[in-house]
């Protein structure tokens, strides 16, 4: 019964490779006077070579492929007391790297193997063709979000497989961040890098072994330890693995010579992988999941001294793992022979370099712009509202109608107005504005210029509308068009007295803005004039009232005298005669 | 026919040690292989750390400490490229140390193909600046496998670290105890037939990359 559940597969490697990857015999490559080459099996004297350098691709004028533009955009200002305050604004880095390898050392290498070797017959073909590639962006400027450390790696993604192929990168960073790294651009080792995990495969020497897997094994094994997590890192699968091994639930035994132990160790855990785990680029997770997997990445980043974790030695971190369903029951046996393909990683490391010292003053490649378009401008007027005013708001005024009129350089006109009362004004304090836009307004200093006119509404129904006024400043300032006069009575009481005056009547009348107002007094010889006196509004610069005083006598008719008073000052002794 | 080269299998009880005139040690292994015994192919282990010269003549490392609009210290960053190797010179006078030493019919081949260590790159030091830069690591790349390729490494301070790191890492008692080490997998071959995968550090104070 139980054999039903044995499935035996066998892994007859060294002629089943048929891939279209170069069999390149990885265990036996030298470093060729720089350059690693790695014989190609089955092809005597032909090697291939991994490429060893990356840099920014070339235009055809032999300029660098690359381009950083900071823009500066005004924003609305929250602050109305400094009149100079930051604009908005940032950077945009775009260029094109790619990795490649420069002939003179391929042909350094070709020289250094036939010496090595004594054999004039072997050349190098040409590049190793990567199975796949990732690019990681190291920077503490380019991969911070937030602008405080973060420990993550933010920038990765697919990197060319081939040489000579180019890669696109285009980052958009905040004004602070603009600056900073325009002062890293200008230093020998600016703060962006670039590394391309190149992935290559080839053959390993022969080897024979088996392998066992019992499910039922496995399933206990891996319940007691996996936790809660979905997704793992290739560290963590690979001391998963190690545990399996450990209990027993995988045997792995070589024939013959263990030789190529380690490798075939590699060959069978990578093949109980494809198994046990799908592989799961870090862009593919989850969002709910992303977090987490960031964290596991970091705390491996993070790690110090710790000892190595499982069998697994090309971990990426760029790539988790997800469990995959599986068999819990029964065994497996599979039968390794031969060759077998195994992953190695290839890292070309790639930095900006001193570029702004070459070509800072080479507009095609730095260049700082603003951009002011006039079409999208707004000019806000505010109205400034003098404490008088306030005050006045309690006695005198009923509203003020605050207008202004803009007429643009395209013949439009913009008429805007704002209507302030007791009410508005406390609930709008500082806040009370009007906006026009840019009507094909390019003479700025005509654009700041508008008309601007007042209409005062009083208590007791007088009106005040004031002319149109020319201004370019951001504030229309108010001020009450009115002020307080006092007209003091003067004369010699005890005279008027001697004269059998009985009393006086005083009276003054005055304009208030269209309206005739009249205020009058009476005063006895017995008085005390410092306590009579008129306080009267005037609007500004009227000074002129006409007053009307009348003596009554004990034995005489009265007597009047009318007259027009520029001082506040009427005179209540001067008796006119008969 | 070709003579076969293994790179990666080294024979553990053939170590031999040799020191360049400039002070690097280079630990040269036989390599091992299964179908041709070559007694006379030597590598060596990945050695000499170092900041490389960018094109301008400066060792590939800066530091930016950043101020406000009241020159107040706001925050820095620092970026190095590291690497390990030798030059061709250096690696001329290893040949024929290593033949003066194991014979003249010792060839060095070059540095063994390792395999990435998990844990590849480090700073470590009980120092101040040691526990800064650890601190501050922002994000970084793999430890080159081949020779004289780099690593890139970030750091993002902040404004408390930032006060100190310019005059720290400038500091060369500090430089001097501030370590980088790398760490890389080779496979060796004992002489009872057993294989096994060695960790192999390689170590050298900031004093020793900036200067």
């Amino acid at each position: 019964m139980l054999y039903k559940y044995i499935f035996k597969i066998l892994f007859v490697l060294l002629f089943a490779l048929t891939t279209n990857a170069q069999n390149l015999l990885i265990d036996q490559g030298t470093n060729a006077d720089g350059l690693w080459c790695f014989p190609v099996d089955k092809e005597p004297n032909t090697y291939v070579y991994l490429s060893s350098d990356a840099h920014l691709a070339l235009k055809e004028n032999d300029l660098p492929q690359f381009s950083y533009m900071r823009y500066v955009l005004e924003k609305p200002s929250e602050n109305q007391v400094n009149t100079i305050t930051e604009a908005d604004g940032g950077g945009i880095l775009h260029f094109l790297v790619l990795y490649d390898t420069p002939k003179e050392k391929v042909d350094n290498a070709e020289t250094f193997l036939r010496n090595k070797f004594k054999n004039d017959s072997i050349f190098i073909r040409g590049p190793v063709i990567f199975d796949k590639g990732r690019y990681t962006l190291v920077s503490s400027i380019l991969n911070s979000e937030s602008g405080v450390k973060e420990n993550k790696i933010i920038g990765s993604g697919e990197a060319p497989i081939l040489e000579n192929s180019k890669l696109a990168l285009s980052f958009n960073v905040d004004a602070v961040k603009s600056k900073l790294l325009l002062e890293s651009l200008k230093m020998a080792t600016p703060d962006v890098s670039l590394i391309f995990e190149l992935s290559f495969s080839g053959l390993t020497d022969s080897y024979e072994a088996t392998l066992d897997v019992d499910w039922s094994e496995v399933r206990k094994s891996q319940q007691a330890s996996v936790g809660g997590n979905l997704y793992f890192l290739k560290a963590d699968v690979g001391v998963s693995l190690d545990n399996l091994r450990r209990d027993s639930a995988i045997k792995l035994s070589s024939v013959g010579s263990d030789d190529a132990m380690e490798s075939l160790v590699q060959t069978a855990y990578n093949k109980l992988i494809e198994m046990m785990y799908k592989k799961v680029p870090l862009e593919q997770l989850p969002k709910a999941e992303k977090g987490g997997v960031e964290n596991m990445i970091s705390s491996l980043l993070k790690s110090k001294g710790k000892q190595g974790k499982g069998n697994i030695s090309n971990f990426s971190l760029n790539v988790a793992y997800k469990q995959k369903e599986h068999r819990t029951v029964g065994k497996t046996h599979m039968e390794f022979k031969g060759r077998s393909r195994i992953d190695r990683n290839h890292f070309i490391t790639f930095n900006i370099g001193d570029l702004y010292k070459k070509y800072g003053s080479n507009e095609s490649i730095f260049k700082d712009v603003p951009l002011w378009d006039p079409a999208f401008q707004q000019r806000d007027v505010y109205v400034g509202i003098d404490g008088t005013v306030e005050r006045e708001f309690e006695k005198m005024i009923n509203s003020v109608t605050v207008k202004i009129r803009k007429q643009h350089q395209d013949n439009s006109e913009t008429i805007k107005e704002v209507l302030i009362t007791k009410v508005s004004h406390n609930t709008n304090i500082g806040g009370i504005s009007m906006t026009y836009l840019n009507h094909k307004d390019t003479n700025k200093s005509k654009w700041l210029e508008y008309e601007y006119q007042t209409i005062w509404k009083f208590i007791g129904g007088a009106t005040y509308t004031s002319d149109w006024k020319i201004q370019s400043a951001a504030m229309i300032n108010l001020y009450v068009p009115f002020e307080r006069k006092k007209i003091e009575l003067v004369g010699d009481l005890e005279q008027l007295k001697a004269q059998n005056v009985r009393a006086i009547s005083t009276k003054i009348s005055y304009d208030f803005f269209g309206n005739r107002n009249s205020e009058s007094l009476t005063i006895y010889p017995t008085d005390k004039l410092t306590d009579k006196y008129f306080e009267i509004t005037l609007p500004k610069g009227q000074d002129e009232i006409d007053y009307d005083v009348a003596w009554f006598f004990k034995d005489q008719p009265r007597l009047n005298k009318e007259g027009k008073d520029n001082y506040g000052l009427i005179f209540i002794d001067e008796i006119p005669e008969n | 026919m070709l003579q076969s080269i293994q790179a990666q299998l080294l024979l553990e009880n053939s170590k031999q040690t040799i020191r360049l005139k400039d002070g690097i040690e280079l630990n040269c292994y036989k390599a091992y292989s299964m179908t041709t015994i070559d007694s006379d192919t030597y590598y060596y282990l990945p050695t000499n750390i170092n900041f490389p010269i960018t094109k301008s003549g400066d060792k590939s490392y800066s530091l930016l400490v950043y101020k406000d609009e009241n020159e107040k210290i706001k925050g820095a960053i620092m970026h190095w490229l590291v690497s390990w190797g030798l030059s061709k010179s250096q690696k001329n006078e290893a040949q024929l140390l290593l033949k003066s030493k194991a014979g003249s019919n010792a060839k060095l081949m070059g540095v063994v193909l390792a395999e990435k260590n998990k844990d590849d790159f480090e700073i470590q030091g009980k120092n101040k600046l040691s526990e800064i830069l650890n601190k501050a690591l922002a994000s970084k790349g793999n430890v080159p496998l081949t020779p004289n390729s780099k690593i890139a490494v970030a750091y993002k301070f902040t404004k408390e670290d930032a006060l100190k790191i310019d005059e720290l890492f400038h500091n060369r008692k500090e430089q001097n105890e501030t370590y980088i080490i790398m760490r890389f997998l080779v496979s060796f071959k004992k002489s009872n037939g057993s294989i096994y995968k060695k960790t192999i550090i390689i170590k050298q104070n900031l004093q020793t990359l900036i200067l």
